[in-house]
């Protein structure tokens, strides 16, 4: 057995033999560090629990190791502050519900020192943890696969690939991974790709390779977001190809996070694309209206403040794209609160008008073409030129069925700001995509990725 | 156990451990305190089970014995007795005394329930300077957090170097730090952190200069032991005092000490002080306090306002260099900086309203530093 388990089972013998206010006193927080020749040493959290057990308990604790294991021949007591993960959970749990509250709510704008926000060695802001991370259906499966990988990390999923649209709380899952693991002990960085390659490049220029890959190397988790943006940069590519085989030959964890799915990163080596799906990919949805209403509560508690259940309600069904916006929206609306008097509905509506795009309109065919251009990596030129090779033709189409299915624009319209093109050819275009999308999980992703671009940038 | 020993005395040593029992249900004998007669000394022993102090009194000892006491009964019988001789005796548990005309039996458990104080260790000790470290500790303690979130800095950090012994505090919205010049012995650099209760004991307890006294400190296995003696008459008794230290890094708070400033200034300390404490009673719930610093105005302007109570603006004069800043800061941390210095006058050194604002006193940032970060207002 396992020197964890060993302690477990001796602990609940001696349970059996004292009082529960001593064994409660006396036995926690403390546990077994080693176990050699016979020799168990036990950590103990403070001077008087060695003191109390060497002189009082000796004798039941003795037994009880040796009745599970008969080689156990003496125990010694060392002092050690640690605490358990456990009881720093705990500990986080009844001081934030009380604490949080009534600090908060007076420093809302204090700042904390800078050393305070963001770990400079790990790159982590502890503001993002798990307690205050909702989970709903629409990122339930990414959170559990977090879950499991602060368990066991390097063994379970990995690497953990998770993907969907902006603001819909990935940074926020994978740095309160990253804080998780911290906890328990595990050496961790955080990183952009956008940030990991200008330190390549910087190290390049500088010789200082060997320290970059140290740096990236001998960690026990690496945690890059954004990684959809080493798409086409092969320097970079390259780098963390060796980087993620060096960490995934020893075990060590890898987490990334992405707007789109592997498959959909255009410029993305093979030997990376495989490696990513090799792993466990999990998307984030959009939150759906409960959770929206979740996050909204929270932040209110957050904050320190209190809002109605109609206004709280009424933003929540009025802001359905994504969680960053709902956000803005709640601050929006807590700003014009405080200028005294409660908002009604028709208020809350009134001062949402900036948000609550009606999407018809606030999207134009150029937005739609910029989002779809930087999607498939093509100039806009090309998507609007003659060329008909699959590698245009395909984000044409697309551009397309998106300006006739969301902009709800004519067929002649499309085809004349898609390149002067025939309505027919844009009939076409709709209908083939339209059919294809009932098939292809992939293309429908895609197109839900995009779309979901378009409306919250 | 029979004793005879002062009143005063009795009263010096309880109010030593008085303050570390603390609410513990599920071992309640160590809300009481242990009274030990032996060796010619009265000993006190209270402990938390993280911190314990063994506090020792001069006394007449007739025979040795130990028994267990609840302190506040004992404390307000004691209170209460007039200044003579108390003659002490145990029987069977309980604690029966006379003195004067009063006669009393106070009820007591039993001693051998009662944690065991762990042993001292004799190996390195370091010789501390005790009321210089007290005295520092009583300056950085207010901006220490009061918290269990961050473990880190629910204590003070210590460094002792052969050259200076550095102490701060941090609650992560201000900063203390405050150093003492030594030379120490010490054979190589020290550094824990020491839980804020405990560091509250020490300055609660040395609360004054007395020469020859000696305070020696041990480190061992993630405990520290103090101990402080005295030779001859002494105000403050002798005493033992050991407490867990708290695991982990302090935070590496000097890369956040501010060093460009945009705004220096120095006024009087005790005017700021003054000033800060009548605007206090304006100022909001979030505890608000506007300061426009003017080196060419020579002045520094304070303003605090409330929708409910009201305004209040006043200033005072100063002098530096730099442009004029507006800056809003939490009163409270303002003030309590403030106040944990000495000195006659103070300068303030600020980058821009948003950076931490450094408060030196203006004779010497080297010995004490306060940091403060300003409240965010656009």
């Amino acid at each position: 057995m396992t020197n964890e388990e060993l302690w477990q089972a001796a602990l609940a013998d001696i349970e059996l033999q004292v009082s529960s206010a001593n064994f409660i006193t006396w036995f926690r927080n403390t546990s077994v560090a080693t176990q050699k020749e016979g020799e168990v040493v036990v950590c103990v959290p403070n001077g008087f629990t060695r003191e109390w057990l060497e002189k009082k308990y000796q004798k039941f604790i003795l037994r009880a190791l040796r009745g599970l294991s008969p080689e156990v021949k003496g125990v010694r007591y060392v002092i050690q502050a640690k605490r358990s993960p456990e009881a720093a959970g705990e500990r986080i749990r009844l001081a934030s519900a009380q604490e949080t509250r009534t600090l908060e709510r007076e420093k809302k704008d204090q700042e904390p020192l800078e050393v305070f926000v963001v770990n400079k060695e790990t790159n982590l802001n502890p503001r993002y943890t798990f307690e205050n991370f909702i989970v709903g259906s629409f990122n339930e499966l990414a959170h559990a696969a977090t879950q499991a990988v602060v368990q066991n990390p390097g063994v379970t999923y990995n690497p953990l690939f998770i993907y969907g649209g902006v603001g819909l709380g990935k940074t926020h899952l994978l740095q309160a991974t990253g804080n998780e693991l911290v906890k328990r002990g595990h050496v961790v960085r955080y990183i952009s790709s956008e940030r990991f390659t200008n330190e390549l490049v910087s190290a390049l220029h500088n010789g200082k390779m060997g320290a970059f890959k140290e740096k990236y190397r001998k960690v026990d988790a690496l945690i890059i977001d954004d990684i959809q943006f080493i798409a086409g940069k092969e320097k970079t590519q390259e780098e963390f190809f060796y980087t993620f085989n060096t960490l995934y030959e020893n075990n060590k964890q890898i987490i990334l996070s992405s707007d789109r799915p592997p498959k959909s990163i255009a410029t993305l080596e093979e030997r990376l694309r495989s490696r990513f799906e090799g792993g466990m990919l999990t998307d984030i949805g959009q939150p759906e209206y409960e959770t929206r209403i979740a996050i909204l509560r929270q932040r209110c508690l957050e904050k320190g403040v209190s809002l109605r259940e109609e206004a709280v309600n009424c933003i929540a069904a009025n802001i359905e794209r994504n969680i960053r916006e709902l956000e803005g929206a709640l601050n929006l609306v807590l700003a014009s609160n405080k200028k005294g008097g409660e908002l009604g509905v028709d208020d809350i509506k009134n001062t949402l008008k900036h948000i609550i795009s009606s999407p018809k309109r606030m999207v134009s065919p150029k937005k739609v073409f910029d989002v779809v251009t930087s999607f498939y990596e093509i100039k806009e030129k090309d998507l609007l030129g003659q060329d008909r090779s699959k590698e245009f033709s395909r984000p044409r189409q697309i551009a397309m069925y998106i300006m006739r299915n969301k902009l709800k624009n004519s067929y002649p319209s499309i085809g004349m700001k898609v390149g002067g093109r025939d309505h027919t050819t844009v009939i076409h275009a709709c209908g083939k995509i339209e059919e294809e999308i009932k098939v292809d999980e992939v293309l429908r992703e895609e197109i839900d990725l995009i779309t979901h671009r378009i409306y919250s940038e | 156990m029979k004793f005879t020993c002062t009143k005063s005395n009795f009263l010096k040593g309880l109010s030593l451990v008085e303050r570390i029992p603390s609410r513990n249900t599920s071992l309640p004998i160590i809300e009481n305190i242990f009274l030990r007669a032996g060796d010619h000394k009265l000993s006190f022993i209270s402990t938390d089970l993280e911190l314990g102090v063994i506090s020792w009194v001069p006394a007449k000892i007739e025979s040795d014995g130990e028994g267990v006491f609840p302190l506040k009964l004992i404390s307000n019988l004691f209170q209460s007795l007039e200044d003579s001789n108390i003659e002490g005796q145990l029987q069977k548990n309980s604690l029966v005394l006379k003195c004067g005309a009063v006669n009393s039996r106070i009820n007591g458990e039993d001693p051998s329930q009662f944690p065991i104080f762990p042993t001292f260790p004799k190996e390195n000790p370091v010789k501390l300077p005790a009321y210089q470290i007290s005295k520092a500790l009583g300056a950085v303690q207010n901006a220490c957090a009061n918290t269990d979130i961050k473990p880190e800095i629910s204590g003070i950090f210590v460094s002792i170097t052969p050259k200076e012994i550095t102490l701060a505090a941090t609650d992560s919205f201000r900063l203390a730090e405050r150093k003492i010049s030594g030379p120490f012995l010490v054979q190589e650099p020290i550094r824990f952190i020491l839980p804020l209760k405990a560091a509250a004991e020490i300055v609660r307890i040395i609360n004054s200069e007395e020469k020859d006294a000696e305070l020696l400190c041990f480190l061992k296995e993630s405990q520290i032991f103090f101990s402080y003696s005295h030779k001859g008459e002494s105000s403050i008794p002798d005493f033992f005092m050991v407490s867990r230290l708290i695991e982990g890094e302090y935070p590496d708070y000097q890369q956040i000490i501010p060093s460009k400033f945009t705004t220096l200034l120095s006024c009087s300390r005790p005017e700021l002080v003054q000033t800060l404490k009548s605007a206090s009673v304006f100022t909001n719930r979030l505890r608000e306090v506007v300061l426009t610093v003017s080196p060419t105005k020579k002045e520094v302007f304070v303003e605090t306002q409330d929708n409910d109570k009201g305004e209040y603006t006043s200033h005072i004069a100063g002098q530096g260099s730099g442009e004029s800043v507006r800056v809003t800061l939490n009163y409270q941390y303002l003030l309590e900086g403030l106040q944990s210095l000495d000195s006659e006058r103070v300068t303030l050194n600020i980058e821009d309203k948003h950076k931490p604002i450094l408060i030196f006193p203006e004779s010497g940032a080297s010995l004490h530093k306060y940091i403060v970060m300003p409240i965010r207002k656009d």
